[in-house]
């Protein structure tokens, strides 16, 4: 992983680390770095990590700013739009969340300024963790509408993004589009990915439902991936996929398929039956615990609980 | 012999007139490049959002050596991550006749590429492109001035020293 936009000290605090048992790190101004490592916090003292520390590294302004423009090579301009977002897609797919003031006009954000906080998201690539799941999506030579239900940071996207690479080891005739919206499934910098998904046409950037008109209309696919469906237009773009006759495979934050029923923009979709399956996955036992796979009438049909094994540990 | 060393002394005094007055055209001529390159940070910042690292290597552009070379200290910096210092800036424009608050602009520019959103980018390209444009414009006035001038006073210093000789 390239850490090369992190400040000194962190960067020889992490040394010591497996690289892939780093999850996330967090920057809030004026407070401790911490660095979630497998899901426990550390705090940085004298370039290691400690749990307690007495004398820890904090979070200065220009500490943020630096990272900032570290992790855009120098081109903050270049990131406009994810910045607009509210993240930015740095080398190795690492994502950067940030938090700060928000600059509107006419209801549309300019910028965020006074950035506060950062959230480094280390992405895991994990290389055949949707087999067990997998054989409940086929159907004849293609695959169910599926919906991923999880609550964040449970492995949606390292799921959608090895179904992808599934897709295309199971048959590599089908088309298959990504739309990545926030560059996570992909992790594209410079249009190029760095992390596997198999076969796929990616777009990325842009909103869901014009990047779903787009690409129906110009690479013809048969299944389309997304990630993150959540407003009305969302669910407008997935009907409209669904009328067009293509097979979607997408994630949502809820915390069971019990709470994506009380959602209200759900209910025309599921009244519609538009998902055949729904996986739910949770943090309950490890990251990416498979809690279930249900059919479009919320019957589990798998026998057990299982590990998808996200948590690489 | 007499004759040989009037004409060193000549050729040798109108060399250093046209070397005072080659600074101004060379002021001139980086100040011409930097007016150039800040219209193409323009186009390539607003609308193509281009990285300013692929901007500096992967395109090829028709400056003068003393441009280049003051780009190349400018993409040492950025390589390392870095912010141009006033230091760096000034140790690469010692052969160039930039006055201080040129190079103050200069360097408010440089170290400011990069550094925030397009919107913001594009503001500043725009009110720095004035100034340039305006230093270009004076620099216009003193090569006319001074190119010629300096080349004629160093021949005739030439001449007045060839004769107080003989």
């Amino acid at each position: 992983m390239n850490f090369a936009f992190l400040p000194i000290e962190v960067k020889e605090a992490l040394i010591e680390t497996v690289e892939n048992h780093i999850y996330e790190l967090r920057f809030r101004l004026n407070q401790p770095v911490l660095v979630n490592v497998k899901g426990v916090f550390y705090e940085i003292e004298k370039n290691k990590l400690v749990l307690k520390a007495n004398n820890s590294l904090k979070v200065s302004k220009q500490m943020l700013e630096n990272i900032i423009f570290k992790a855009s090579s120098g081109s903050v301009y270049a990131y406009t739009e994810q910045i607009k977002q509210g993240f930015l897609t740095t080398l190795g797919g690492v994502r950067i969340g940030i938090c700060g003031e928000v600059v509107m006009e006419q209801d549309k954000v300019l910028h965020i300024k006074n950035i506060s906080s950062i959230n480094i998201r280390i992405p895991h690539e994990v290389i055949n963790c949707a087999l067990p799941i997998f054989p409940y999506l086929i159907e004849n030579k293609s695959l169910y509408n599926t919906l991923i239900i999880s609550p964040p940071g449970a492995g949606k996207t390292t799921m959608l993004r090895d179904i992808a690479y599934q897709i295309s080891k199971f048959n590599t005739s089908i088309n298959t589009l990504i739309l990545d919206e926030r560059y996570e499934i992909s992790g594209s910098v410079n249009g190029v990915p760095q992390l596997n998904i198999g076969q796929a046409d990616i777009i990325l950037g842009g909103k869901k439902q014009q990047n779903f008109e787009a690409g129906i209309r110009s690479m013809s696919p048969q299944i389309i991936l997304c990630d993150e469906i959540a407003t009305k237009s969302d669910i407008e773009a997935i009907l409209y996929a669904f009328r067009c006759g293509i097979r979607i495979i997408a994630t949502t934050h809820a915390s069971s398929e019990t709470e994506l029923k009380t959602k209200h923009y759900f209910k025309t979709l599921l009244q519609k039956k538009v998902f055949n399956r729904f996986v739910v996955l949770s943090n309950n036992y490890k990251v990416g615990t498979i809690e279930g796979v249900y059919d479009a009438n919320f019957k589990k049909i798998n026998k057990e609980k299982s590990l998808c094994n996200l948590s690489l540990v | 012999m007499q004759f040989i060393i009037s004409l060193v002394l000549l050729m040798a005094c109108s060399y250093l007139g046209y070397a005072f007055g080659n600074f101004y055209k060379l002021r001139e001529q980086f100040l011409q490049d930097l007016v150039n390159f800040t219209q193409i940070l323009k186009t390539e910042i607003g609308f193509s959002k281009e990285h300013l690292l692929n901007i500096l290597k992967e395109k090829k552009y028709n400056f003068r050596p003393q441009f280049v070379s003051f780009l190349k200290t400018y993409t040492k910096c950025l390589e390392k991550e870095e912010i141009l210092t006033l230091e760096a800036l000034k140790t690469n424009l010692t052969s160039i006749y930039l006055e201080e608050k040129e190079q103050v602009e200069v360097h408010h520019l440089f170290s400011f590429l990069g550094t925030t959103d397009s919107m913001s980018q594009m503001e500043s390209l725009s009110h720095y492109l004035v100034f340039f444009e305006l230093f270009l414009k004076d620099a216009n006035v003193q090569k006319k001035k001074y190119v010629g001038a300096y080349s004629k006073l160093g021949f005739l210093t030439g001449v007045f020293i060839v004769i107080l000789l003989l």
